[in-house]
């Protein structure tokens, strides 16, 4: 005879001790009247026997024991002696040398290419400011607007160059 | 097991002690109380290994190497313990977690090595067995009997990993529904469906193996 599909999971909680008393008691009222569902309740019953048989656990050896006990005192050793963190600095100031080196080496890096910068004579204008742009920009417009008076200028300044070479000859 | 092991004995006058309960040692642990963290842990390591054991599919060593990790994850955050709920539970939940890490690190290191590896553990009954017909019907019910259990224990590996949890924890060791939703962090609700389902896989592979 097949179990009832409906009494499944009753039948697994029945299996693992999960029932309340009332529904305990309901079951086993059900398994007096259904011999499909006593049958594969106690199949069942065998079935989680033989798992539990299957993989039979040794007793932690004392090896083991002892390990796991060194351990846990060699930790909690640790965790008592280990000062607060000021200390920890102040005691240990050997800690802070790594990040002191890296400290000193980010400066003089940043150091290095930021007065590279600041000094360079073709650095950018616009790294000495607004105002010193602006008068540059200013001067640049005065060039550009006189540009052919200066080349007159040149050219002037050419002629007397070939009269002066003239006389002197 | 040593008999010695678990006796509460105070230190200072080698006098037994009676027995405190796990709020009281871990209070005690919390302030570097050795006495009361090496009772504790002897309180809790055979549970404790022999749920590695099952986790570990019966690896002794690697077993023992969990035990001793959950322990220290344990003491390290004892302070975290805000007692909510019991402490072997507690102490179960960070098991069940290093247990399950170790066994995704193993799976992983076993995809990476497994075409090296010989398969001389899978080999059954040798050769000198099958030559002798006397020794082989004398050893065949212990020989039904390994198959068996070797397969049961396959079965419930292949299981998915929060079934396969849910089960051991329950069949092997007893615990209750409501102790396991604590231990793998979830609703008693999922905890039942993951019983349900793997107890149905495993009755439904072996609904024939007491008439074979």
């Amino acid at each position: 005879m097949r179990p009832c599909p409906d009494r499944h999971d009753t039948m697994i909680l029945a299996a693992y001790g999960e029932l309340d008393p009332e529904q305990r008691r309901d079951w086993e009222e059900h398994k007096t009247v259904c011999p499909g569902c006593r049958e594969e309740y106690e199949a069942l019953l065998r079935l989680l026997g033989r798992i539990r048989e299957s993989i039979p656990v040794p007793d932690l050896s004392e090896k083991g024991a002892s390990s796991i006990l060194w351990s846990v005192k060699r930790e909690l050793r640790r965790e008592r002696e280990k000062p607060s963190w000021w200390k920890e600095w102040v005691l240990r100031p050997g800690r802070l040398v790594p990040a002191l080196a890296t400290a000193c080496l980010v400066l003089i890096t940043f150091g290095w290419f930021g007065a590279d910068l600041i000094w360079s004579p073709d650095r950018p204008q616009e790294s000495l400011g607004p105002i010193y742009g602006n008068q540059l920009v200013l001067k640049d417009l005065e060039i550009i607007k006189n540009i052919e008076f200066l080349e007159e200028l040149d050219t002037l300044q050419e002629l007397v160059d070939v009269l002066d070479r003239r006389e002197s000859i | 097991m040593n008999p010695q092991r678990g006796r509460l004995i105070n230190p200072e006058n080698r006098q037994p002690l009676s027995p405190l309960n796990d709020v009281e040692l871990v209070d005690r642990a919390r302030s570097r109380d050795q006495w009361a963290a090496e009772e504790l842990v002897h309180r809790y390591e055979q549970k404790a290994y022999a749920i590695a054991y099952h986790f570990t599919d019966g690896n002794v060593q690697e077993a023992e190497d969990l035990t001793q990790e959950a322990f220290l994850k344990a003491f390290q955050n004892l302070e975290h313990f805000r007692g909510d709920s019991s402490f072997y539970t507690w102490f179960y939940r960070i098991l069940v977690n290093v247990c399950l890490d170790g066994r995704r690190r193993n799976s992983r290191w076993q995809k990476v090595f497994l075409p090296w590896q010989s398969s001389s553990a899978d080999k059954g009954i040798s050769p000198e067995e099958r030559a002798d017909p006397e020794a082989h019907e004398h050893s065949l019910k212990a020989i039904r009997e390994k198959e068996l259990s070797k397969e049961i224990r396959n079965s419930i590996k292949s299981l998915p990993e929060k079934q396969r949890v849910a089960f051991q924890l329950k069949a092997f060791h007893g615990m209750s529904i409501s102790e396991i939703a604590h231990v793998m962090n979830t609703a008693e609700g999922t905890v039942k469906s993951h019983l349900f389902r793997a107890t149905h896989v495993l009755r439904e592979k072996f609904k024939d193996w007491e008439e074979g």
